[in-house]
C-alpha cells in the first residue's frame, strides 16, 4: 500500500520512504529523509572500520551515491538498513582490494616476525593446549577486525616489507611518530583481540621496529 | 514516469562471503541472530575463511554502532560533511531520470551492431541492422537493431560526469576501445559502479575480447549478488558472451536466467533460446 502523501516524512518507515521514492512522488524529500536517518550511523561505521575521517567521509558519500543509483531496484528482501550495510561492506571490500589488504589474499600464511611477536610463544606453550593452526586462525580474524589503516600498516610492515618511513610518506601522515603510532596501536589491538580469543596474554609492550 | 520491472529477490541470497543470508545479516545487526546459527558461523570462521572474517568484523562494527549509538566526535564529523552530501544527493535525485529499462536496449544494440560491423569488416561500427552470432551446429542469430544510443551521464560529480559523457560519446560512435578505457577510469574512481562494469563488459564483447568481457561480467555478477541488483540484462550479455566463446552450456544457463526475467532483454533471450539447436 502506498504511503499517504499527507503524512509527514518523519512519520514514515524506511520502507514507506523507499516506496515513495520509487513511485516518484516527492522523491527528493524521501531520499533526504532516508539520508538524514542513517548518515551518522553509516559514517560512524566507516570511521571505525577505516580509521581515517577523510576517507570515511568519502566512502560515506559514495555509499549514498550508490543508494541513489540503485534505490529503484530495492525491493525489500531485507530492511533498508541491512541493505545499506551490504553496500557499505561491499565498498569496504573494494577499499581493501585497492589497498591490497584483503584478508583472503593474505590468509595462507602469517608472517614469521608477526607470528613471533604476537602468538608464537603462547601457541607453543603446551599448557595452553593450543596448536599453531588455532592461533594462526585467531590471528587472521584479529587482523580482519583491525581498522583498515592499521591493517594497511601491518601488511606493509610484515607482509610487504615496507619501512615505517615509507608508510608514513605513502599515507601522508603528518603526526610526529607517523606510521609507528599506527603500528603500535595495531599491535595493541591484536594482542587484546588474541587475549579475548584465549590465545595470548594481554601484554602491552609494543615492539615496533624503529 | 517510467518504472523498472519488479526485481525478483532470491530467498537466502548470499551477501559478502556468501555464508550469511540477508535474513541472518538482519538478525545479526539487530542482535538477534539465533545462538545455533551464530555458532555455525563461528565454526565456519574457524575454518579460516578470510572473506567471512572481514564480513564478521564489519558486521560487528555496524551492529555496535546501531546498538551502542554514535560517538559525539563521529556525529560532529558526520555533520560537517552532511550539507555537502545533501546537496549532491538533491542533484542526483533530480538528475536521475534514466532507468535501466531505457538504457539496456542501447547496450544490447551495441553488441548487435558490432556483430554486423565485424561481418562487414568495419571496426568502428556504422549503421547496422543485424547480428552474426554463429550458433552451435550451424546457422546464426539475426536480430534487427532499432536504436543505438550511449549510456547516459549518471553522476553528479564533475570529473565523473565528464568521464561518463566521454565514455558515452565514444560508445555511441562505436569507439569501444576508448569507451572501455574511460569506463575503466570510472571504475577506478567508483569501484561500486555496476553500470560502468556492465557497459565495460559490453564494450569488451564488442571488441571481441570475449575472455575479458566474460571476466568483467563475472565481476558484475558478484556485485549484483552482493547488492541484490536485477540480473536479467546482465544474464543476457553473459549469455551472448558465452555463446561467442563457444561455451554453450554457460550460454544456455545465462539465457535461461535472462528469459525468466521481464523486459526487452528477457524477450531477446527467449527468442535466442528458441533458435539454439537442441
Amino acid at each position: 500500500m502506498a504511503a499517504s502523501p499527507e503524512r509527514p516524512l518523519a512519520s514514515l518507515s524506511d520502507e514507506e520512504l523507499v516506496r515513495r521514492y520509487q513511485e516518484g512522488a516527492g522523491r527528493e524529500g524521501a531520499l533526504l529523509e532516508l539520508y538524514e536517518r542513517h548518515r551518522t550511523v553509516t559514517y560512524a561505521f566507516f570511521r571505525r572500520r577505516i580509521g581515517i575521517p577523510e576517507i570515511a567521509a568519502e566512502e560515506n558519500q559514495e555509499l549514498y551515491v550508490t543508494v541513489v543509483a540503485h534505490l529503484e531496484e530495492f525491493r525489500g528482501g531485507s530492511s533498508f538498513r541491512t541493505w545499506l550495510f551490504q553496500i557499505a561492506h561491499h565498498r569496504l571490500s573494494h577499499l581493501r582490494r585497492r589497498w591490497r589488504v584483503h584478508v583472503d589474499e593474505r590468509c595462507a600464511d602469517v608472517p614469521e616476525d608477526l607470528w613471533d611477536q604476537l602468538a608464537a610463544p603462547v601457541a607453543g606453550n603446551p599448557d595452553r593446549r593450543l596448536d599453531q593452526d588455532q592461533a594462526a586462525r585467531a590471528l587472521r580474524r584479529c587482523i580482519a577486525a583491525l581498522p583498515e589503516i592499521e591493517r594497511l600498516v601491518i601488511y606493509g610492515q610484515y607482509y610487504v616489507g615496507t619501512t615505517l618511513q615509507e608508510l608514513t610518506e605513502e599515507l601522508k601522515l603528518t603526526n610526529k611518530s607517523g606510521a609507528r603510532a599506527l603500528l603500535i596501536a595495531a599491535q595493541r589491538r591484536l594482542r587484546s583481540c588474541l587475549a579475548q580469543a584465549g590465545i595470548a596474554d594481554v601484554e602491552d609492550s609494543p615492539k615496533a621496529p624503529s | 514516469m517510467s518504472h523498472r520491472e519488479p526485481v525478483e529477490l532470491k530467498p537466502g541470497f548470499p551477501a559478502g562471503c556468501g555464508y550469511l543470508s540477508p535474513g541472518d545479516l538482519e538478525a545479526a545487526i539487530a542482535g538477534r541472530l539465533p545462538a545455533a546459527r551464530a555458532q555455525e558461523f563461528e565454526q565456519h570462521l574457524d575454518g579460516g575463511c578470510g572473506e567471512c572474517a572481514t564480513l564478521a568484523a564489519d558486521l560487528e562494527a555496524f551492529a555496535a554502532v546501531v546498538s551502542g549509538g554514535v560517538l559525539e566526535t563521529e556525529r560532529r564529523e558526520a555533520d560537517r560533511q552532511a550539507e555537502l552530501l545533501g546537496a549532491r544527493l538533491r542533484r542526483a535525485a533530480r538528475g536521475r531520470q534514466t532507468t535501466w529499462g531505457r538504457r539496456w536496449p542501447s547496450a544490447a544494440a551495441a553488441v548487435l551492431v558490432v556483430g554486423v560491423a565485424a561481418w562487414l569488416g568495419l571496426r568502428d561500427g556504422g549503421p547496422a541492422d543485424g547480428l552474426d552470432i554463429v550458433l552451435p551446429g550451424g546457422g546464426s542469430y539475426v536480430a534487427a537493431v532499432k536504436s543505438f544510443s550511449a549510456p547516459p551521464v549518471l553522476r553528479g560529480e564533475r570529473n565523473l560526469e565528464e568521464l561518463w559523457r566521454s565514455a558515452g560519446s565514444a560508445y555511441e560512435r562505436g569507439r569501444y576501445e576508448r569507451a572501455q578505457k574511460l569506463l575503466a577510469e570510472i571504475l577506478e574512481q567508483q569501484p561500486d559502479s555496476f553500470d560502468a562494469r556492465v557497459y565495460r563488459g559490453v564494450c569488451l564483447l564488442a571488441l571481441e575480447r570475449v575472455g575479458e568481457a566474460r571476466a568483467v561480467l563475472a565481476e558484475a555478477r558478484t556485485q549484483a549478488a552482493e547488492q541484490e541488483l536485477s540480473t536479467t540484462s546482465l544474464a543476457w550479455f553473459e549469455g551472448l558472451a558465452a555463446l561467442a566463446d563457444g561455451d554453450v552450456r554457460a550460454a544456455s544457463a545465462a539465457l535461461d536466467e535472462a528469459a525468466a526475467g521481464t523486459g526487452a532483454d528477457a524477450e531477446r533471450a527467449r527468442e535466442l533460446i528458441g533458435r539454439l539447436p537442441d
